[in-house]
């Protein structure tokens, strides 16, 4: 029983596909391309998923990375809780599934017509399916002053590599008594309880070598997600330390001047010792020049296999997506690529698709060892065409630490499996 | 159907063996993860994330995917 492997869970998947679905391939046809732009947990997870289908298929991946850098623990990372290191994870283990092939390189263009993308490089994929997990890109603009230049100024650290390495430097280089600000974009962005995770583990990190410091979070927004669970966590572990001011009391975030470390509100200025300002999100213009997006940014898809709306053979999933009520998380990326992969090979076998069960958990830490788990279960709104939540729980306050260590040992027996569930 | 399921089960809970604070259920027996499943079902508590997947399926779901993780860990043995 003990060498009772990963691998079961994917001879799993290849059972079910192929029975009842007679006929596929038996004329002898070319395997049909799946092209995946994006190798990160929704990439990555489509690979493996239709790597063990059972139905005869290409898969080539198109990743411009030479790894993947985990945006799930670099919390821990800018308060020297881990090294990035430990969340970087090459995609040797995807390019070695059967069928599956790895390529370097940057999609330039999608030609949805034609069934083509073309890459920086020159060279053009054809593909009878596209997948686009691309993830989240930034959209600057909406605050003065605020580019891709400023971004090195004031890093964004919410796409895990160089700028979580930035901003980590830069803390590291604070001086004691210094303010560290965190600029909260308006929703939806990658990661809901992020930001105030973030005000946490640093302020955790500022305990032990700045205690003089404090922490600002200037939110565009009025409440946020478990408010009342990181309330009572900034109270008990950091007294004093995490301010948090809400849009209606600032006006919103209106202009940076990175050189002077200031950040303009409608109530004023407010100087930073340190700024992480995380700039409004969309899935970027790779998917808005294929015209995938809607007016929201985002992609629009069928909520039982993630199909785009907009054009035919090319599927949408993870943070691009516009997700209904699915937030944009990792676990949320998973879920839909596991969805989205089972509707591909049913699709390519001639099957119907099964209407998906979705799900999203998230290990949330205010502290090193208190952590809190969100549950939440969705399934398709069919009428609706989007994903509706159906249960929700979550951990509460007032509970006993023993709880919350517990949760926070799960979160890293969670991630080790997670990762390589994905990308392993 | 079941298999779909089991994919789920994947994202946390990994190789048989491995130490690991979320345990592993390939190689658990079929009426061993009904029974869990069930009593996961009827109470919130030891684990709300176990909870919420639990209340999610329906009988002849839980029924499938005990099935298939059962017939998938036994198979290599």
């Amino acid at each position: 029983m003990t060498r009772l492997a990963r691998r079961d869970f994917n001879r799993l998947a290849a059972a079910s596909l192929l029975c009842g679905v007679g006929g596929f391939r038996a004329r002898g046809q070319a395997r049909p391309r799946v092209v995946i732009v994006g190798g990160g947990i929704g990439g990555a997870t489509i690979a493996r998923t239709l790597a063990v289908s059972g139905v005869p298929v290409e898969v080539t991946v198109i990743e411009r990375k030479p790894a993947y850098v985990s945006c799930v623990f670099s919390n821990h990372y800018l308060a020297g809780l881990r090294s990035l290191e430990s969340l970087t994870h090459g995609f040797e283990a995807v390019g070695g599934r059967p069928g599956v092939t790895v390529r370097p390189g940057t999609v330039a263009g999608i030609d949805p017509q034609l069934r083509r993308v073309r890459l920086d490089d020159g060279a053009q994929i054809s593909y009878d399916r596209l997948v686009l997990a691309t993830g989240v890109s930034f959209r600057y603009g909406g605050v003065e002053g605020l580019d891709a230049g400023a971004s090195n100024i004031m890093p964004h650290a919410w796409q895990a590599g160089p700028q979580s390495r930035l901003l980590r430097s830069r803390l590291e280089s604070m001086d004691d008594g210094g303010v560290f600000v965190i600029v909260v974009p308006p929703p939806p962005f990658r990661c809901p309880p992020g930001p105030y995770e973030r005000a946490c583990l640093v302020a955790h990190y500022f305990k032990q070598a700045k205690p003089r410091s404090k922490i600002l979070i200037l939110d565009a927004s009025d409440s946020f997600a478990y408010q009342d669970l990181f309330e009572e966590g900034w109270a008990a572990h950091y007294p004093g330390m995490i301010e948090w001011l809400p849009a209606q009391f600032t006006g919103g975030v209106s202009a940076v001047d990175p050189d002077a470390g200031a950040i303009v509100t409608g109530a004023g200025p407010f100087e930073a010792a340190v700024a992480n300002v995380i700039p409004e999100q969309s899935a970027g213009p790779l998917a808005e020049q294929a015209g995938l997006t809607d007016e929201s940014g985002w992609c629009p898809v069928d909520p039982v296999t993630f199909a785009s709306t907009r054009h035919t053979g090319i599927h949408v999933v993870g943070d691009a997506t516009f997700g209904g009520d699915m937030p944009k998380s990792a676990f949320s990326a998973s879920s839909q690529a596991k969805a989205c992969g089972f509707a591909i090979a049913a699709d390519l076998a001639g099957a119907e698709a099964l209407r998906p069960h979705l799900f999203n958990a998230c290990y949330t830490f205010l502290g090193p060892e208190d952590a809190f788990v969100n549950a939440v279960t969705f399934e398709p709104d069919v009428e609706a065409g989007r994903i509706a939540r159906v249960h929700h729980f979550v951990n509460t306050v007032g509970e006993a630490p023993d709880v919350r260590q517990r949760t926070a040992r799960d979160a890293t027996s969670w991630y080790a499996t997670f990762m390589r569930d994905a990308l392993g | 159907m079941g298999t779909q399921i089991a994919a789920t089960c994947a994202s946390c809970h990994g190789e048989a063996g491995v130490e690991a604070a979320i345990p592993a259920i390939i190689g658990m027996g079929e009426s061993q993860i009904i029974d869990k499943m069930r009593a996961y079902r009827a109470s919130e508590s030891p684990s709300h994330v176990m909870h919420a997947i639990a209340l999610s399926l329906n009988e002849d779901e839980l029924l499938a995917v005990a099935r298939a993780l059962a017939v998938g860990g036994s198979a290599t043995e």
